[in-house]
């Protein structure tokens, strides 16, 4: 008890109620801050731009708070601050790598190449925009893995953003047999095309007779439609070219050669 | 046809509107709907029902919401901008104007609850599916729907189908070149539907193109047509159109295939 008494007596006990009052009333002013700063920049600003910006007042926040904390235990800041001197320079040698993603991520929040939400592609990975955060940005796979990218190597990688625009283009191969009449079949794709509502009508789909290919012609069947239905679109067009060819008889041939042996006249047609 | 009814317990109605077949049973605590889209367009057939077989079917949709017993069956025009692709082409001469009385397949919405519609929307469904369209450049334009009619210059001409709203679109050539129309994108958020209990119109349309290199002005009409008489206000439009007629005059754009 005596102990106790000698430490309430020395002003711990005020110092402590003052360090507790700082706690509660930065934390409260910290929220109040970010609320008031998210509604008044609502309308204005994208996502990431709040993210930044919330996190920022919450550091700055959090650096002041820590600062009263210390000068009520009566620490000098400035020798804090000179020593972290020496710190900065360890620190910053074993932070460079964070460091260069935070700056990417401003690059990035200001070049906005995507936002939240949007399909990408970087390298070899393709998923839906998570989140955007100062060190990194987190993809959902399409199979619903998450994947974590530093800033710095998408802002150094080739990122492709599949759903950027309203509406894309689905290209679909179609190999036909040589003996089909080529304007009936292209008829045919521009009527499966038009049939089906969720394809656009405008920009009109893109039909080229793309290859004379070993066994077929191959044509490029290039659809527009709006980003959200790339699933539905596939599915019913890809069922309905293979109904619409079956029922008109239109043969998407199996690869096949002609064999022609020694310098006999006679062909053999197999089917591999 | 659009309107209040009342339906009895354990009554159905069913009812067909362009390709939709919907029945509609009121249970003792619920709403059951069910709604199929078929080929054919058909015309309003009502047709009350008093059977408990429908109840076997398996896409009953089931509303806990006022049971009062009143639905709401209303228009609405659809929820994107329509794009006319006139089936003749059509040319106006240099100062000249012209009237078109364009039919749009509306949407249908149930309501439920005995006064206000509001919050009891128990389904909104095209009436005719509209194959969708892109109004403009592929990174900068407008999702639509494409609305290949014929369209007419006289009135009495106009013959909408009862699930069509017809639009009466006034266009003025002030430019000093002829304007082909090609392609006209309608704006059917700042539309209100109309009746005279027989037929559907929206309010006027005033558009004025003043040339290639300058947009068009479009002035949406704040009463009813002057096409029919003793129309009553059945639907209001989605967005306030507002006075600045410039702002307005940009959805028309104004290059290539997609120009007005």
């Amino acid at each position: 008890m005596d102990i106790l008494q000698k430490y309430f007596d020395s002003g711990s006990l005020v110092t402590m109620r003052n360090v507790v009052i700082t706690l509660v009333v930065g934390y409260l002013i910290i929220q109040i801050l970010v609320v008031i700063t998210r509604w008044l920049l609502w309308k204005h600003l994208s996502k990431q731009w709040k993210m930044l910006i919330s996190k920022g007042i919450i550091y700055a926040g959090v650096i002041i708070i820590l600062m009263i904390i210390l000068d009520l235990f009566k620490i000098k800041i400035s020798a804090i601050l000179g020593a972290a001197g020496v710190l900065g320079v360890v620190v910053g040698f074993a932070s460079q790598t964070s460091i260069g993603n935070i700056i990417s991520g401003l690059f990035l929040v200001t070049e906005k190449p995507f936002q939240v939400g949007d399909l990408i592609k970087v390298g070899d990975k393709t998923g839906n925009v998570y989140s955007i955060d100062l060190l990194s940005i987190k993809l959902r796979t399409l199979d619903n893995l998450l994947i974590r990218i530093p800033n710095q190597t998408i802002l150094s990688t080739e990122v492709t953003n599949i759903t950027k625009f309203p509406i894309r283009r689905m290209d679909i191969s179609i190999g036909v047999s040589y003996k089909e009449n080529l304007k009936g079949v292209l008829d045919t794709l521009r009527k499966i095309a038009k049939d089906n509502p969720d394809v656009l009508n405008e920009p009109e789909p893109l039909i080229i007779i793309n290859e004379f290919a070993e066994s077929s012609i191959n044509i490029l069947y290039g659809i527009w439609y709006e980003k959200d239905l790339y699933q539905k679109v596939k599915n019913e067009i890809m069922s309905a070219i293979l109904e619409t060819f079956t029922r008109d008889g239109i043969e998407i041939p199996y690869p096949h050669r002609t064999l022609i042996i020694n310098d006999s006249s006679d062909k053999i047609n197999t089917k591999v | 046809m659009w309107g209040k009814y009342n339906i009895e317990k354990n009554n159905i109605l069913r009812f067909e509107i362009g390709e939709g077949i919907y029945h509609l049973c009121r249970r003792d605590k619920d709403f059951r709907l069910s709604f199929t889209r078929t080929k054919g367009e058909k015309l309003f057939d009502f047709s009350p029902l008093k059977t408990d077989d429908l109840f076997n079917e398996d896409n009953w949709q089931i509303f806990i919401c006022d049971n009062s017993g009143f639905i709401h069956i209303l228009p609405s025009m659809p929820d994107r901008p329509v794009m006319l692709e006139p089936q003749n082409k059509i040319y106006i001469l240099p100062n000249k104007s012209e009237w078109f009385y364009i039919p749009i397949p509306v949407w249908v919405l149930i309501y439920s609850g005995a006064e206000t519609m509001n919050d009891g929307l128990m389904i909104k469904e095209p009436a005719v599916k509209l194959s969708g369209t892109w109004f403009g450049e592929p990174d900068n334009g407008i999702l639509s729907y494409s609305l290949d009619v014929p369209v007419s210059i006289y009135p009495e001409e106009v013959k909408s189908k009862g699930f069509q709203v017809t639009c009466p679109i006034q266009v003025f050539n002030e430019s000093d070149s002829i304007l082909k129309i090609d392609r006209l994108l309608i704006q059917t958020e700042y539309l209100r539907i109309y009746s005279n209990n027989s037929e559907l119109f929206t309010n006027e349309i005033k558009v004025k193109y003043e040339g290639e290199l300058n947009p068009s002005y479009t002035q949406f009409g704040k009463n009813s047509p002057s096409i029919a008489k003793d129309l009553r206000l059945l639907v209001e439009e989605r967005i306030v159109p507002s006075d600045n007629l410039l702002k307005r005059s940009f959805l028309f754009l104004k290059s290539g295939k997609s120009n007005f």
